[in-house]
This record gives C-alpha cells, sequence and structure tokens, in this order.
C-alpha cells in the first residue's frame, strides 16, 4: 500500500520528468559529480527565484522523500545545499555539463569530493563559468 | 550548533580573527543560523597603532573584549521550511553591538539567507553574498 501511495505522489508531483532524472535505471539520470543547477522559489507568492549550481555530491534515493545534495564554493567558503528532489518550491533542476558516464560506478554519493575536490573530474571552479554561459543562453 | 566554547571565524571587518561563543541569547543551549551569540574573541588582526590613514571600521575588537555577534554560517546542517537543508564548511560569525547593529561596515563572504529573514536587514545588506 504504501509503496503505491509513494509512486502516487511520485507521479503527482513529477514536475518536467523529474525522476526520469533521478531514477536508477532511467537512459538520462545524472550521475554525482555533475555540474548541476537548481533553481528555487523563495516563496509561494514571490517570484524571485534563488539559483544554486554546483557539483552533484549524492542521491538519496527514498520515493517522495527523495533529495540531492549540491556543493560548491561560495567566496572561498564550500556550501552544500540539500534539495528534495518532489518539492514544489524547486522548480528547475537542470544539468549544466554531465560527468563522464561511469565516474561514480554505479554508486550514488560521491561524497570523497569534500575532501578531494581535486579529484573532482568536472572542478568546482568551472561552475561560475557554466552558470554565466547558461544565464546568457536564456 | 554553536554553544559555549564553540570557535567561530569572524567575516567582518570589526577586527576580531576568531571568537568563542560564551553564551547564546534567548535562553537556548545551542545557536544556529540566525542567533545571536555573546562571544569573546581569541584572536584579532594587529592593531595599526601609528597608521591613522583610512581605517575602515571605527571600534577595532581586540583580544579578550566581549561583544555580540550574529551567527551566519553554520557547519551543521539546517533545515529550511521548504525542506531543503543548508550547510557550510566553517563556522562564521558577524560581530555587532549591544544595541544590534554590526561593528564592521564591511562582511567578507558568504552569509545564510536566515539572516535576512530573521530580521538581520542591515548584515544582509552587506553580504556580498546570501545562499
Amino acid at each position: 500500500l504504501l509503496r503505491s501511495l509513494d509512486a502516487e505522489l511520485c507521479a503527482r508531483h513529477d514536475a518536467d520528468a523529474r525522476t526520469a532524472l533521478f531514477a536508477r535505471g532511467s537512459p538520462e539520470r545524472i550521475e554525482p559529480g555533475s555540474i548541476v543547477l537548481v533553481e528555487q522559489l523563495s516563496s509561494r507568492s514571490a517570484p524571485r527565484k534563488l539559483a544554486f549550481a554546483g557539483v552533484l555530491l549524492n542521491v538519496k534515493r527514498r520515493g517522495i522523500l527523495s533529495t540531492i545534495t549540491v556543493r560548491n564554493y561560495v567566496l572561498g567558503t564550500g556550501v552544500e545545499v540539500v534539495y528534495p528532489i518532489y518539492s514544489p518550491m524547486v522548480s528547475r533542476i537542470k544539468v549544466l555539463k554531465p560527468v563522464k558516464p561511469g565516474f561514480s560506478k554505479g554508486a550514488d554519493q560521491v561524497n570523497y569530493l569534500r575532501e578531494k575536490p581535486s579529484s573532482a573530474p568536472l572542478s568546482f571552479g568551472s561552475v561560475e563559468e557554466l552558470v554565466i554561459r547558461n544565464t546568457e543562453t536564456e | 550548533m554553536l554553544l559555549l566554547k564553540s570557535f567561530a571565524k569572524v567575516i567582518d571587518n570589526s577586527g576580531a580573527l576568531v571568537v568563542e561563543v560564551i553564551n547564546v541569547m534567548g535562553g537556548a543551549r545551542v545557536a544556529s543560523l540566525g542567533d545571536e551569540v555573546v562571544c569573546v574573541v581569541k584572536k584579532a588582526r594587529p592593531l595599526a597603532s601609528g597608521e591613522g590613514g583610512s581605517s575602515n571600521a571605527v571600534s577595532k575588537l581586540k583580544k579578550g573584549d566581549v561583544a555580540r555577534a550574529l551567527v551566519v554560517r553554520t557547519v551543521q546542517p539546517v533545515r529550511r521550511l521548504d525542506g531543503t537543508f543548508v550547510k557550510f564548511d566553517d563556522n562564521a560569525v558577524v560581530m555587532l553591538s549591544k544595541q544590534g547593529t554590526p561593528l564592521g561596515n564591511r562582511v567578507l563572504g558568504v552569509v545564510a539567507l536566515e539572516a535576512r529573514q530573521k530580521r538581520w536587514a542591515k548584515i544582509a545588506s552587506l553580504a556580498p553574498k546570501m545562499v
């Protein structure tokens, strides 16, 4: 019963094919290590959007409560933000640059990038440039 | 999650560099993002006594000074009402006067959004980037 409830909730909140981005078997899934831009509404009434881009650190698959962690360095400090994928406040998840397939070897987590950012194939320094390029093309 | 004896980095130009928390305002045991703490300066920038010139902040804090501060970054993840969590790589504070206004006049570094949400508009306006 709970599984069917969960599936129904996911389907209902599955805005713009988000499930396909993170489902384990999906062909267009984003692999941890990719650079991702998440846009979030600050509140239901205010149209202002908060964007945060960074390296996708891990995907936690728990049905409707699935979350992704995105890490970036802002003004020298590392910041990690955890987003619930199916939240209506998260308006858009966009892949800015996918990592070479096979980087995470099927794992959901590449948390070691916290301690060793130099071993990231897509460096944290390139995130800002990708964001600027992305806003230019829009 | 700062409590008694926690060290935090100071990210404004009030002169202090590292502070130790000695009290959390409002009676809670733990201070999180956007909470006010009382702290003692453990390490401060050396006061350039001879240099008149351009000093940005009026009152420079020195080691041993007790002052209030606002927590703007915590390593402990903090849940926001929309279900997102935010966590930083260090604990950081911005020094405040007793009236609640910032002691420095520049904030250097990223600051959490909770600063604006919890009525600290002055610091939110000084912050170069908010996450």
